[in-house]
């Protein structure tokens, strides 16, 4: 199989998946009647606009503006397609997702006041990937790094110790820590800010804004990196061993091949497949988790946003951000299919 | 008289586990003439590939007792600190081709390269030059020159082989080890494989150990043979009196269990284990299978030499019997 | 690779086996308790019932922090009385008498004060009146309050008042007793305040306390002793109130301590465990049957079905979990009258499938190549029979490790669920209780004690079937044991 042909299938796959969440969401909607509600209270609300700018005008007799008006609802309800069920709706409903027409938001604006709901969620995006970014290199690097170091130390008490110290890191509700580094952190020793994306009055000036904006993602970063670490150098260690198991190891070691030499080019260097799968899906995993700790930390990226969805009930926003999380999430996945075509040369063949 | 490449004497490995201490290699002796091949057959887990890494010195992490002399071309190597031994002996004078060679392969790396990197690291030589040098040993083995840029999935078993062999030989070594290099082919390919290893052992006169189960495949390519029984040597020579005249018991009946053209008699085999390398019995390790046992069996045999170069582990042929 | 004595050996012989054991049976012990003790609509009727916790003190920490706080904390008191002391006569009128005693041992104010009076019978139409005194151990006695209670026009007698709703008096928050106690400081101690420096100083320091100078600064001192709530009450001779309370706020209280609501934590949290092991196991169970079955009639059946199965087990493994199974249950839950944890596990069954599906697959497309499916095909079995006699018990000892596996994952699930607003407000798990600790702002007040121990218990659930995961594993992997 070549390049081309192995990227197609794999992009198909994707879109299936992206498809696949889709439908789920438009029948969720459909079926449950939420779909017929959220466009009767968007026409109501669009009613409700006309019927006022009617009687703005002179001249019209109030059985002449009702009668307009009931005119003006019938057209809207042709027009979002709410004469006929909602499963007849669904193609129409989806193509206007996928084209990111994701419409307007019943409670929430952006930072610049639009209810668009493509302005709220690009303003947030890169809150989000500035923060988790950040967190998942950093977590990466220790992951690797101490993964390494202990894949040489196969059995050893600090290997035992950390299989102990990963479980313990898998169990802990990330949400969880969170708080409680706030606890330890804001309110007792009073050093970092409890949340939010700057000070109440934060500097104007680009440098001090930043540092500000740094200042507030320790808090958060710590956090993830505590959660994620565990589980990343358990994970880099696992793979690791398995590599150094392999026989053309002990081959590259017969040849007299310096141990950092080995360790570099035979050991990490076919490993980099599972390292990559975990470092990506990690960097999608946290973005889409990102709901969790942003929630917690009040920052204002896309996790934050979502939580405040759900708290507003704020479908039509709940809907278009569940399509971006699962279109970043996607792409994630389809970079790191051609990440692997750099990596391993076997991928095109299995 | 030609002179040892290989001197090897009273050769200890052995290496804990949890269950105990593993006795891998036990107290060996055995000399390679320059030139000459020397094969090692026995049973699976008696410890020839254990005698195999000792002498390039790939030692298990919980090695717990490695010991005696090996001298490589007159040199004792055992003493050679770690990183040295490396650097000079390692792939400059002994090379090796691994069991499960399918697997010797790193399958991220295009074979040239593999073949060429000794080269490159031992002696500095430059990676084209080094590739030009694996192209020529590509071409000596049977391979095509377009093979440098292939990585290993994309070769067939029998290729792989041969690249593992022309990457043992890139470093022109004084030994070379073969540990089960067949085992894993057609036995088309195998021929293949066997004749290649002649060829080369004529044309370098190369010396060789031939590790594998296969005692009819042993006697292709050796001129002395070493038979393995849990963890010890019981009978070792040339292999033309090991075959036709074997001594020790256990090696009477490995030989007698080939199955034979135009002879009525039918292969023997071989009732029971062999004992496991953990905890071995203290006198004769045979001793519980062999027909011949007696009182001092249970006392450990010493070397018992037939002639000049032929010994062989049995109270048998001990003085006091 | 089945399940058998020695399996069990190597299991038990593990240590993360062993401790996965203990707090597996730790946990199922505390929910065995809860099963026995707890009504089973526990969640209405008594932890978001106000009612159930009204005469508790608000966001306060656990008694044992005494422990470390190297000051006794004011432990939380509740007296009550039904009957009366007798009578007394003062200025010629003949009132009832009801004695609440409170004991002051610890150096400390009590939080708050507050009595509640229950079910007052009158016979008579010109109702009762009420005088509440309060004497202090240094002999003090202040008039708090006084008030007059009749019955509504026309009522039958006898006319029970506070039937329906107690008659609760906020004293150490109450006006007129603030202008009671600016009295009395101004006659003993000859204090002049004011009504709003008293409010800063708070009545409680007042009333439990007496004043000292500390550099000319008035510091309230906590006074111990006996104190004594008289309740008088004048009416007909056979008035009488059926009970009375006294409520004097500790500053700390249970096990773990109350939430803004005055609710007893330790109460929550144990109820948490039945639901944990509960959500867990059923959402393994449930999860891990569809996932293998699915797997092993994918693998087995092969062709279209195999096809189809491994299509949409493939594109639901690989949607982004969180998202997803956030709307899936926000939508659920937003159909009136859905119970919410059943949304939870169903959203987390419909998520948490393929994974199996996909391995158990593959398991079973090796397993098709061995020689006793072959055999047991050629002397005609069913496929059915294959699958459930064959196959499945194969198996059996991987799926089960795995549905372990799982439960860590559903508990944590539901939990996060829960934390971000989509569990069910009348049923305590874990997750909700931080929720409503992290809407309380619990974390930045320092009520720890709120914070704490739920996460701690989230992580033992997870941990528990963790450590048992790693226990199963050698059995399980053979490949793991020889090495």
């Amino acid at each position: 199989m070549g390049v081309p042909r192995y990227l197609g299938v794999k992009a198909f796959n994707l879109m299936l998946v992206l498809l696949g969440v889709l439908l789920l969401t438009a029948i969720l909607f459909g079926a449950t009647g939420l779909s017929d509600k959220i466009l009767r209270a968007i026409i109501s609300e669009e009613v409700r606009g006309y019927r006022a700018q009617l009687s703005q005008q002179k001249g019209l007799t109030p059985e002449e503006i009702n009668h307009l008006v009931e005119e003006y609802k019938k057209n809207l309800e042709i027009e979002y397609g709410l004469d006929k069920p909602w499963y007849v709706r669904l193609p129409d409903m989806i193509r206007r997702i996928v084209i990111l027409d994701l419409g307007t938001s019943k409670h929430m604006t952006s930072f610049t006041g639009s209810n668009q709901i493509r302005d709220i969620i690009v303003e947030r995006v890169p809150y989000t990937v500035m923060l988790m970014t950040t967190a998942v290199l950093i977590v990466f690097a220790i992951g690797l790094g101490f993964g390494t170091w202990l894949s040489t130390k196969v059995g050893s008490l600090w290997d035992r110790g950390l299989s102990f110290f990963a479980s313990i890191s898998y169990a802990t509700p990330t949400w969880w820590l969170a708080l409680l580094l706030i606890l330890i952190f804001s309110y007792y020793l009073d050093i970092l800010p409890y949340g939010g994306l700057l000070s109440p009055n934060p500097p104007k000036e680009f440098l001090p804004r930043l540092l500000d904006m740094m200042y507030h993602a320790i808090l958060p970063i710590m956090t993830l990196v505590l959660a994620l670490s565990g589980s990343a150098i358990y994970i880099y260690r696992s793979i690791l061993v398995s590599t150094a198991t392999e026989d053309f190891v002990t081959v590259a070691r017969a040849k007299g091949l310096p141990e950092n030499l080995v360790l570099r080019r035979y050991i990490i260097r076919p490993s980099l497949h599972p390292i990559l799968t975990n470092l990506v899906l990690g960097l999608a995993g946290s973005l889409t988790g990102a709901i969790l700790t942003e929630t917690v930390f009040n920052w204002p990226g896309m996790g934050r946003l979502y939580y405040e969805a759900i708290l507003n009930i704020d479908e039509p926003l709940i809907l278009a951000l569940t399509y971006v999380f699962t279109l970043i999430y996607v792409a994630a996945r389809f970079i790191l299919e051609i990440l692997y075509i750099v990596v391993d040369p076997r991928v095109t063949v299995e | 008289m030609v002179k040892n490449i290989l001197e090897v004497k009273d050769l200890y490995l052995y290496y804990k586990t949890y269950k105990g201490i593993v006795q891998a290699v036990d107290g060996i002796s055995f000399n390679i003439p320059e030139g000459q091949t020397l094969g090692i057959v026995g049973e699976s887990g008696c410890g020839k590939s254990s005698t195999a890494n000792t002498i390039i010195r790939l030692l298990p992490k919980n090695t717990y007792k490695y010991e005696g002399s090996i001298k490589l071309d007159g040199e004792e190597i055992t003493t050679i600190p770690m990183d040295e031994f490396r650097r000079t002996i390692r792939w400059r004078k002994v090379a090796m081709v691994f069991q499960g060679a399918m697997n010797s392969l790193n399958p991220v790396l295009k074979v040239g390269f593999q073949v060429a990197e000794p080269l490159i690291v031992h002696l500095g030589m430059d990676k084209n030059e080094a590739l030009d040098r694996a192209k020529q040993v590509f071409e000596k083995i049977g391979l095509t020159p377009a093979f440098l840029d292939r990585y290993p999935h994309e070769l067939s078993g029998g290729m792989r082989q041969r690249i593992v062999i022309a990457m043992a030989m890139i470093m022109n070594p004084q030994l070379l080890i073969l540990d089960e290099p067949t085992s894993a082919l057609d036995v088309s390919i195998q021929a293949q494989i066997m004749n290649l290893l002649k060829s080369l052992k004529k044309e370098y006169n190369l010396s060789m150990i031939f590790i594998t189960h296969d005692i009819a495949l042993a006697s292709d390519i050796s001129d002395l043979l070493a038979v393995m029984y849990a963890g010890e040597i019981v009978e070792y020579g040339p292999i033309e009196e090991v075959l036709l005249n074997p001594q020790h018991p256990y090696a009477q009946k490995l030989i007698a269990s080939i199955p034979r053209l135009r002879e009525d008699k039918e292969p023997e085999f071989l009732p029971g284990n062999p004992p496991g390398l953990i905890n071995p019995p203290k006198g004769c390790r045979f001793a519980s299978r062999c027909p011949y046992r007696f009182e001092k069996c249970s006392e450990a045999p010493g070397l018992v030499w037939i002639n000049g170069n032929h010994y062989v582990k049995c109270h048998l042929y001990s003085e006091g019997k | 690779m089945s399940v058998t004595r020695s399996g069990w050996q190597i299991y038990i012989s593990s240590l993360v086996g062993k401790a996965g054991l203990i707090l597996l049976i730790f946990m199922v012990v505390a929910s065995i308790y809860v099963l026995a003790t707890y009504p089973l609509d526990y969640g209405i009727r008594v932890w978001s019932n106000p009612k159930s916790w009204a005469d508790n003190p608000i966001t306060v920490p656990p008694t044992w922090v005494d422990f470390f706080t190297g000051r006794d904390l004011v432990t939380h008191h509740i007296t009550i009385t039904t009957t009366s002391k007798g009578t007394e006569t003062i200025a010629g009128l003949k009132f009832k008498v009801y004695e609440l005693d409170y004991d002051l041992e610890e150096d400390g104010f009590p939080t708050y004060l507050m009595i509640k009076i229950y079910n007052v019978s009158m016979y008579s139409e010109r109702g009762v009146y009420f005088v509440i005194n309060f004497t202090r151990p240094d002999g003090d006695e202040i008039r708090l309050i006084t008030f007059a209670e009749v019955p509504p026009p026309n009522s039958d007698l006898p006319y029970i008042a506070f039937s329906k709703n107690e008659k609760i008096i906020f004293l150490s928050k109450e006006r007129s007793v603030g202008f009671s106690l600016l009295t009395y400081i101004n006659t003993k101690y000859n204090l002049n305040y004011t009504i709003d420096k008293l409010n800063e100083i708070n009545y409680n320091k007042v009333l439990f306390g007496v004043p000292t100078e500390e550099g000319g600064d008035v510091i309230w001192k906590p006074l111990k002793g006996v104190y004594k709530i008289n309740v008088y009450m004048l009416g007909e001779d056979k008035d009488k109130i059926a009970m009375l309370k006294a409520v004097f706020g500790g500053e700390s209280y249970g096990f773990l301590g109350t939430d803004d609501n005055g609710r007893d934590l330790a109460q929550g949290l144990l109820f948490g465990f039945p639901v944990a092991l509960a959500i867990g196991f059923f959402t393994s169970i449930v999860t891990t049957a569809i996932g293998a079955s699915l797997g092993i009639i994918s693998g087995y059946k092969g062709g279209r079905v195999d096809e189809i199965i491994q299509r949409i087990s493939d594109v639901v493994y690989n949607f982004p979990f969180l998202p997803i199974i956030i709307l899936i249950v926000f939508i659920i839950s937003r159909m009136p009258g859905f119970p919410r944890l059943l949304a939870i596990f169903g959203a987390i069954v419909a998520l948490g499938w393929p994974g199996l599906t996909i391995l158990i697959r593959s398991m079973v497309l090796s397993l098709k190549q061995s020689q006793f499916i072959e055999a047991a095909k050629a002397i005609g079995a069913s496929d059915r029979r294959i699958m459930f006699k064959h196959i499945f018990p194969n198996l059996a000892p991987f799926i089960f490790a795995q549905m372990i596996f799982f439960t860590p994952g559903a508990i944590l699930a539901e939990a996060a669920l829960s934390f971000l607003g989509l569990g069910d407000p009348n049923i305590p798990t874990w997750g909700q209780i931080i929720e409503e600790s992290f809407r309380a702002g619990a974390a930045l007040n320092g009520w720890w004690w709120w914070v704490l121990p739920p996460g701690l218990l989230i992580m033992l659930a997870a941990i528990t079937f963790v450590f048992i995961a790693l226990g199963l594993e050698p059995i399980v992997n053979p490949k793991l044991q020889e090495r």
